[in-house]
């Protein structure tokens, strides 16, 4: 009996194990990667290495392929892909992605579409549940009718063919590690997901706004107080277009209501936390003012900087192109490269285009809201969240005129639906914009291809071989009344919102200055002559760096140039610490006090990796920034807020020491500026000699690279780089430059590029992260055009995909 | 000591060929069908699937990594922080070990119970 009860005892325990090792069980909600799946060495993660000795040449047939492909791979994993057609192209795009990001691409679509908790749990429930109130899959559905009537779709439809080429025929075991660790399979990938991914891109680079931070702020300090601190133009910044002409009967009058806004603050909701730091540079020179005498082009997107990188790099050959450059993964098409001809690449405009209004519910169980007089039904639809280990989750996304209700308001009267370009854009085959770019040979064919972008809109810069060099703001930008979307304004009229795009003729665009360059940096596009209101979140310095750099110099190099976007210069610790150290001078600093002021005197203002001045400046500023915002932050945990601009800051010290919000609020004593910046200077100093002594950049802010699931151990953590937020090196802990590329346009492009990572997703691949090191010491590997396959120097793997039955 | 030695690689050899095609959990069933048919004693049905699975498991994933520009035991330990590759390839080892042991321990089991019951019907 005895023996029958511990048998039937131990199967119990052995099948309950079975079950919990194989991922079918789970204990305490905890859901554990099923150990056996992936332990076992024929099945499981062993199966994901990549092969020292793997077969030089691979063969597959398929029947999207009108002409045979082949595709070399060369020593950095980078693919050449020779095919008959753009068309051809683009399959083995999809196939090349798929096979190398497999796991990114399927994990982005899902960040897309609020679907990571299917393979997460419920740890990212609240990030699906926000991406889905923001409607990005009704966005996304939208869009999809709209293109798919129209020219270049096609390419999205052979790209996922490309990518479910690979997909459906690799064997089960090996799924991407990643996967395997998720206990999922990737699933096939589709021309609405490429869609997907454009919508998230929207999101990540154009989906904020100040909207409610500005309302909040509007109510507690009063018109004139806000006026004072936020003023709408920076005075120093240098814009990208200057002195733009446009024909003055040509100018389209916006008819929407001016300043229709809620004077409301918006209390006890803590709506939103955006991020910061995403940034770009890009430059183009004009022939003249280069030692070659051939134009030169840069471009540098500073993006939150993962692991697998968010760049993939290809070089694409057709009868009509050879094109190298990178793109966003799921997306056909090149977003930053050059061909024989032309350079082109993106930085992201600060304009605001998204808008929030109030809805003003007519029932209770809002179902009604007002506008226009009328009671007018929400639109309901109701979407489904899967979560691993867990019950699916039920949400319903509420439409209105304007768009998804966003923010649920705790008393019901502050409930705000976001009016957001990316879901009314004007119909445009979009699609095309990036392949016709890979084809472009001068300036027609740029401004042709960028005329079809919608968005998120960029400041496309471009430089051709016949020298000429411009920046166009590319995308659909509103049309708005002054002020028109700087605050929350009143969602019971129609009038209240945009409802025409400015002419893309309109947009900003400069073109072969007197200057001899061109140059972007995320600052404002148009000066103040441009006929629209034009506002948003602009960066303020490194556009005066580079207008410095490239002002001071007519003989720019390629060397130069690469240096100059490895620049750690910080113009903000240029202009402020003159003014900081001048109000030192009336202070008595004790023994321990002096060398940090002797740091800062002797500073060249440069963020390397060894300077302790870089270190103990950011801390001085911060300190300055919390002594003078109080009277703000004192609101932090109630409500969103925002606090003035740096610049604005460092124009009250040195030109209104006197400001009231010098004063501090919990001292007796009336402070000014002055008293300020000695007080945190001090503050400063005690900082570090509490947590050991001034440190070196580096070493003070390292910079993290983490994989996308944020594993350590899969990321690359402590990087030691020079740059900072305001340098044109731009990098903080964890944003960058996510892609380096410089070219000299003549005869033969000469090209040169990087990013922080490598061509393959897998972990287990010797290309996860090739790029690291060199990019960190600001180097570069060469790029160059291989019209002729024989021509590359080191061929590591090839692939041809032929039609079926050749 | 053959007796032992049988059952040791016959176990191995199986799971080497049906692990080709099968889930991992196959090892359970092979041990447990091996022992309950040749391994009267437990503790040598225990002792003889924990070893010829784990080790099988552990010299196959060893060999694997050989083939590798970079071992999966290398990435694995960067993953659960460990960097030493001794203990990420005992995770196979006694995992499959275990799981195999557990096989062929019931299988054993339910021998004897077999066993005895024809015995006692006699």
């Amino acid at each position: 009996m005895l023996q029958k009860i511990s048998f039937l005892l131990l199967s119990l325990i052995t099948v309950v194990l079975t079950l919990f090792l194989n991922g079918n069980i789970s204990f305490f909600q905890q859901n554990l990667p099923p150990a056996g799946k992936l332990l076992n060495p024929f099945g499981g993660l062993w199966q994901c290495g990549e092969l020292k000795n793997t077969a030089q040449e691979e063969v597959l047939t398929n029947k999207a392929v009108t002409a045979p492909i082949k595709i070399h791979y060369d020593d950095r994993g980078v693919p050449h892909i020779y095919a008959q057609s753009m068309e051809d192209a683009i399959f083995a795009q999809g196939y090349v992605e798929a096979r190398d990001r497999a796991f990114q691409m399927d994990f982005t679509m899902r960040a897309s579409s609020g679907r990571l908790s299917e393979i997460l749990g419920e740890v990212t429930l609240g990030m699906d549940r926000r991406t889905l109130q923001r409607g990005m899959v009704s966005a996304a559905e939208k869009a999809e009718e709209m293109l798919k009537d129209l020219e270049g779709f096609h390419y999205a439809e052979l790209f996922a063919a490309g990518a479910n080429a690979y997909l459906n025929e690799r064997p089960e075991n090996t799924q991407p590690f990643e996967a395997k660790f998720l206990d999922y399979t990737i699933e096939d990938w589709s021309a609405f997901k490429t869609i997907l991914i454009r919508m998230y891109m929207s999101e990540y680079l154009n989906g904020y706004s100040d909207d409610i931070e500005n309302s909040n702020l509007l109510a507690i300090l009063g018109r004139e107080t806000f006026d004072d601190l936020f003023p709408l133009e920076n005075p120093s910044t240098v814009p990208i277009v200057r002195n733009q002409g446009i024909d003055s009967d040509s100018i389209l009058k916006a008819d929407n209501v001016k300043n229709d806004i809620v004077i409301d603050t918006f209390l006890d909701q803590i709506y939103q936390d955006p991020l910061d730091g995403i940034g770009s540079n890009n430059w183009a020179i004009n022939a003249k003012k280069t030692k070659n005498k051939r134009p030169i082009y840069s471009s540098d997107p500073h993006l939150t900087l993962n692991l697998p990188s968010i760049w993939y790099e290809m070089q694409i050959h057709t009868p009509k192109t050879s094109v190298h450059g990178v793109k966003i993964v799921g997306v056909p098409g090149l977003m930053m490269g050059f061909n024989e001809h032309v350079a082109w690449g993106e930085t992201n405009l600060g304009h605001d285009q998204t808008d929030y209004f109030t809805i003003e519910w007519i029932d209770r169980n809002k179902g009604l809201y007002r506008l226009d007089g009328e009671a007018v039904a929400v639109e309901k639809r109701i979407e489904t969240i899967k979560v691993k280990g867990q019950e699916d989750v039920v949400d319903t996304i509420y439409y209105t005129h304007w768009g998804p209700i966003t923010h649920w308001s705790n008393d019901g009267k502050h409930d705000l639906a976001m009016k957001w370009i990316i879901q009314d854009g004007t119909p445009k085959p979009e699609l095309l914009t990036f392949i016709e770019m890979m084809e472009a040979k001068h300036f027609e064919d740029y401004k042709e291809a960028t005329g079809k972008f919608i968005g998120p809109p960029q400041n496309f810069g471009f430089a051709s071989s016949t020298d000429t060099v411009a920046i166009r703001v590319n995308g659909d930008l509103p049309l708005r009344s002054e002020e028109d979307g700087r605050f929350v304004e009143k969602g019971d009229k129609r009038a209240n919102a945009w409802s025409e795009i400015i002419p893309r003729d309109q947009n900003p665009f400069i073109i072969n200055p007197d200057d001899g360059f061109v140059t972007s940096s995320n600052q404002r596009s148009a000066d103040e002559h441009y006929p629209y209101f034009y506002f948003g979140r602009f960066s303020d310095y490194r556009n005066r760096s580079l207008d410095t750099f490239l002002r001071a110099k007519s003989d720019y190099t390629l060397e130069d140039v690469a240096k100059l976007q490895y620049n750690s210069f910080s113009f903000l610790a240029y202009d402020l610490c003159p003014s900081l150290l001048d109000f030192m001078v009336e202070v008595e600093l004790n023994e321990e006090e002096k060398p940090f002021l002797d740091v800062i005197v002797s500073w060249d203002y440069y963020y390397t990796e060894e300077s302790k001045a870089a270190s103990f400046f950011e801390r001085w500023l911060r300190n300055i920034r919390n002594n003078t915002w109080d009277e703000i932050s004192q609101y932090r945990n109630r409500m969103d807020i925002r606090y003035p601009d740096t610049w604005r800051l460092v124009d009250l010290i040195k030109n209104r020491p006197d400001h009231p919000f010098f004063d501090h609020l919990s001292s007796e004593e009336k402070e000014d500026a002055g008293m300020i910046v000695r007080k945190s200077f001090k503050d400063a100093v005690k900082y570090f000699k509490q947590n050991g002594d001034l440190q070196e950049w580096a070493e003070s802010k390292p910079m993290n690279i983490y994989h996308l699931m944020r594993i350590p151990g899969l990321s690359e953590m402590n990087i030691s780089t020079p740059g900072c937020k305001n340098c044109i090196n731009a990098t903080t802990s964890t944003f960058g430059p996510s892609w380096r590329m410089i070219v000299e346009l003549g005869e033969k492009p000469i090209a040169k590029g990087i990013f922080p990572g490598g061509q393959s997703g897998n972990p287990a691949s010797k290309w996860y992260k090739t790029g690291i090191e060199k990019w960190s010491r600001g180097e570069y590997f060469d790029l160059n055009l291989y019209k002729d396959s024989k021509n590359i120097p080191v061929i590591t793997k090839s692939v041809e995909i032929k039609p079926v039955g050749q | 000591m053959r007796k032992l030695l049988f059952p040791f690689f016959l176990l191995a050899i199986l799971n080497l060929a049906l692990l080709q095609a099968l889930d991992w959990w196959t090892i359970v069933l092979t041990a447990f069908i091996v022992c309950f048919i040749m391994v009267p004693k437990k503790s040598h049905a225990f002792i003889i699937s924990f070893f010829s699975t784990g080790l099988l498991w552990l010299l196959a994933a060893y060999i694997i990594d050989g083939g590798y520009t970079i071992p999966i035991a290398q990435v694995l330990g960067r993953v659960v922080q460990s960097e030493s590759l001794v203990i990420i390839y005992m995770m196979p080892f006694i995992l499959g070990g275990l799981m195999g042991g557990l096989g062929g321990l019931l299988g054993s089991q339910l021998r004897s119970l077999v066993n005895k019951k024809s015995t006692s019907s006699l």
